[in-house]
């Protein structure tokens, strides 16, 4: 008799439980995998478990551990980066309308599309000869290009709600310009701020190519470690570090669950991870 | 020309228990136009999405010509409703928004074609058929929305606040549109507003609904001569209530002993009268009259406001500007209530 | 200080390291491409190297290749993410959870999720194990190729897992500012489901619609690590072979690499005028 219905059709529910079931599936085997110790086919589940893979991933001579530190090391450095050179943009933007302004978001834009493949090739050489390949510096660097356009245009919108009146009211009242940023702005761009770290931070922190061909193997990250054990038949390492690996971001989405959801800025920001 | 009648129709939201539609039971004159008056937010859209189908009631029936129409699907029942952001398709141009309800219909690009002119005349925007809704002004985005609406012959119209995002000429404008288009072309309509002079001007019955309850019906000269409580009486612009006693034709009461019109309740009772029926300057031998003090006046441009006081009692009247010019605070006036504008509330 | 020399001085660090790292990146790739890097002493421009990939088969089969996996995958996932927006913005018990679960992979790296895909699909993975149980299969090479297999079914499995949730987030967020008024209104002019949802719903969220499939296929077009993992070895997508041949031991390989690279970032260029051009008409009208 209802016309529009609270609930769904047992399709719908049938289509939501499928659809939720593939998206966490692909999950399971790694968290399995991982503190299985024997797993051989055609067995559904693990004959064996044990905590060996864990044990080595956390044992100093893996060289898990570093990867973790350097990987971690390099998504902050390029996240500091990108709050300094990204929030001016960002308020650039945000604030102002100004000739050419399409153009300049547009080159902004364009490292968010255009892949990093295609750009780091050509770098390769450059910074091989500034002495930037093969060091952690130059990956935090080359990290910027994905990185830096999302901490700009979340913080473009930021400052579009933002009203700069509220700086002159604060010097009016006798702040000077360093304690208007600290007490008025700082306080005001915090949560969108917080959000554009946050999404700089995965950014970096899933880059695989970039670092591959800028670290040229010395650079040893999380996701480089990742792929050649996974390329090894390591199943169980793989497992272990996989579920590592994925553990901030989903910790930061379980935090931030009810901030994230209809934000668009958000779920675009998330692309490149 | 459909016949409409909601029987105790009934619609809760949320969590809460608070009834958005209570119990509502109302007759639509067929091809008549009638306004649900109330105030924002109770409940009168709730009514029109029920009727159109977009909301399912919790109890009750909506029968068209005696048939119930819950079973059916809103794109069934033929009642367009029309929103009050005029909700027109913002990548359609305005031709194609109109003939959006012939096109669902599956009719022939022809007849689309032509009908679409004709409703465009007759709601004047014959040149504006490839424009995009945004380019268009509020007034015409709102003569678009209903004759998007008019396309498709609707057994029922269902306007909800149509005029209240319109600047006050306009609104003139679209309210006589509608009032014009509506008595042509014989329509059943319900129009919701929160506008009482909206209400009266357009509307040939009314039905006050206030907290989801519906609490009198009827021509627009009831709600101000024959109200049925202080509610009623108060949404109207009465201000007057004298409690007192109804008994053969008169009302006792400490200001003086009233005559009654015939229909008036007897008994304990709470008389009311209108301010702007209030008779200054009368003979005090006549009557109903009686002696009051003026407290202060209050200029209201078109009118001044009286606030009056006679044996302790408070109340207002409504007079010219000219004639309260030469008043000063603290006079003595005799005034009379004619006996046809008093009303007894139970 | 006047308003344009402010902005120009908030813009320019952004602005300078974008066109240093970005700009700079294509513009030596493209040097590099045409044999001209002063920089180790090469000054002799030739096309050499567009010649000899435009005359190799391999190039055709792996633009094919990457080519028929990012539309497909793009595909699959805006149907998929359009039904699961649909559900998702309706009310019903248990919303919060179903909206959590459906978003918790937004933050996984696509490697993981390969790497989920390669034990779920390859031939003694999960559902070759599942197969055995039901006796559908005796051994793992009768599980179909799913993974390193010439239509490159792992590889748009592990797109479509990862892009369903990022389109329907940004279709929902759509959805929410839309909200159900424009459909109702709709079908109290006589549309019916179907058509409210084909005439009125689908239009109104194709804006959102087309950027977000635009990200992903120029995503999916150029990822590296996801069908070097999953994919076949030949053809292999086109970034696999870009990168294969920037690592050929023969360093006069390089001039080819940084050409496939420039043919994947003329690809994406193009992506992004047809997308422009789109928008403008979108809203012009």
């Amino acid at each position: 008799m209802t016309i529009k219905k609270q609930g769904l059709s047992w399709i719908a529910w049938l289509s939501l439980g499928l659809m939720l079931t593939w998206l966490i599936l692909p999950l399971l085997p790694l968290a399995l995998w991982s503190i299985s110790h024997r797993w051989y086919f055609p067995d559904i589940l693990p004959s064996e478990y044990s905590l060996h893979a864990w044990k080595y991933v956390f044992s100093d001579t893996a060289g898990v551990m570093t990867a973790l530190g350097q990987t971690t090391l390099i998504a902050l450095g390029t996240t500091a980066l990108a709050v300094l050179i990204g929030v001016p943009a960002g308020r650039a933007l945000g604030l102002y309308h100004f000739k050419g302004k399409a153009l300049v978001e547009l080159l902004i834009l364009a490292p968010t599309i255009v892949p990093g493949i295609a750009v780091v090739l050509g770098i390769h050489v450059v910074f091989l000869k500034l002495g930037l390949a093969n060091s952690l510096f130059g990956v935090m660097i080359v990290h910027l290009i994905p990185a830096l356009p999302y901490m700009v245009l979340v913080m473009a919108g930021v400052f579009a709600n933002y009203n700069p009146a509220i700086e002159a009211q604060a010097r009016s009242l006798g702040a000077n310009p360093l304690q208007a940023f600290w007490y008025v702005t700082l306080p005001a761009i915090l949560p969108g701020l917080l959000v554009g770290c946050f999404f700089t931070f995965l950014v970096s922190w899933s880059q695989y190519i970039l670092t591959l061909v800028i670290g040229g193997g010395r650079v040893a990250t999380l996701p480089l470690l990742l792929f050649n054990f996974a390329t090894s038949g390591r199943n169980d390492i793989t497992g272990a570090i996989g579920i590592l690996y994925i553990l901030p971001g989903v910790i930061v989405l379980v935090l931030a669950a009810r901030h994230l959801s209809g934000r668009n800025s958000a779920a675009g920001s998330l692309r490149q991870i | 020309m459909t016949n409409v009648v909601l029987e105790n129709l009934t619609k809760t939201y949320g969590q809460a228990d608070v009834a958005a539609v209570d119990n509502i039971s109302l007759t639509l004159k067929s091809g008549a136009l009638t306004a649900i008056l109330g105030p924002s937010g109770c409940g009168k859209s709730t009514i029109l999405k029920m009727i159109a189908g977009l909301l399912a009631p919790e109890a009750g029936d909506i029968k068209f010509d005696g048939r119930s129409v819950l079973n059916q699907k809103p794109e069934q029942r033929n009642a367009v409703m029309m929103f009050q952001d005029h909700l027109l398709f913002p990548y359609m141009t305005v031709a194609e928004n109109i003939g959006f309800g012939l096109k669902m219909q599956r009719q022939s690009k022809t007849e689309i074609q032509t009908r679409v002119g004709e409703l465009m005349e007759l709601v004047q925007l014959q040149d504006l058929g490839s424009r995009k809704p945004d380019a268009l002004s509020g007034g015409q985005q709102q003569r678009v929305a209903l004759a998007r609406a008019l396309v498709v012959k609707p057994k029922i119209l269902l306007l909800d606040e149509p005029l209240s995002n319109l600047d006050a000429h306009l609104r003139i404008e679209m309210r006589d549109l509608i009032k014009r288009l509506q008595q042509e072309m014989k329509i059943t309509t319900l129009f919701v507003t929160h506008d009482q002079e909206e209400a009266v001007i357009l509307a040939e019955e009314i039905a006050l609904v206030i907290d989801g309850r519906l609490r009198q019906s009827g021509s627009a000269p009831v709600f101000f001569e024959r109200p049925k409580d202080e509610t009623v009486t108060r949404f109207f612009g009465g201000c007057n209530f004298v409690d007192g006693v109804a008994r053969d034709g008169h009302f006792i009461c400490p200001l003086a002993t009233f005559a009654l019109p015939a229909d008036c309740r007897t008994g304990k009772g709470r008389l009311t009268f209108r301010p702007e029926n209030i008779r200054l300057n009368a003979d005090l031998s006549a009557e109903n009259s009686f002696s009051a003090i003026l407290i202060s006046k209050t200029y209201l441009g078109t009118q001044t406001r009286l606030h009056l006081a006679a044996a302790g009692i408070e109340f207002e009247a409504l007079t010219n500007p000219g004639e309260a010019h030469n008043l000063i605070d603290g006079a003595e006036l005799p005034v009379q209530l004619p006996k046809n504008s008093l009303w007894v509330l139970g | 200080m006047s308003d344009r020399w402010k902005i120009a001085l908030l813009l320019a660090p952004a602005v300078l390291v974008i066109t240093c790292l970005f700009l700079g990146g294509l513009a030596l790739g493209f040097a590099r491409s045409l044999n001209y890097m002063p920089l180790i002493g090469l000054n002799d421009i030739n096309l050499n190297a567009y010649v000899s990939i435009l005359s190799s088969s391999g190039f055709y089969k792996s633009l094919l290749l990457t080519t028929y996996i990012s539309f497909t995958s793009t595909l699959v996932s805006c149907v998929l993410a359009i039904g699961a927006a649909m559900i998702l913005r309706r009310s019903f018990i248990g919303k919060p959870i179903a909206s959590f679960l459906f978003q918790v992979n937004l933050t996984v790296p696509h490697l993981v999720g390969a790497i989920g895909i390669l034990y779920l699909f390859s031939q003694s993975g999960f559902f070759a194990r599942l197969a055995y149980e039901f006796e559908l299969i005796s051994r793992p090479a009768d599980f179909p190729a799913m993974v390193f297999d010439p239509a490159a079914i792992g590889i748009i499995l592990q797109y479509v897992w990862k892009e369903v949730p990022f389109i329907g987030v940004i279709l929902l967020a759509n959805m929410q500012t839309i909200g159900a008024d424009y459909e109702a209104a709709a079908r109290s002019l006589g549309a019916n489901r179907w058509q409210s949802f084909r005439f009125v719903l689908l239009p109104l969220i194709l804006p959102g619609l087309l950027s977000a499939s635009m990200i992903v296929f120029a995503f999916t077009f150029g990822a590296y690590e996801i069908p070097a993992l999953l994919g076949q070895n030949f053809p292999s997508s086109l970034p696999v072979l870009a990168y294969d041949t920037f690592t050929d031991v023969d360093l006069t390989a390089r001039p080819e690499a940084m050409a496939l690279a420039m043919i994947i970032a003329l690809a994406s260029a193009l992506l992004i005028a047809g997308y422009v051009k789109l928008a403008r008409r979108h809203v012009r009208q």
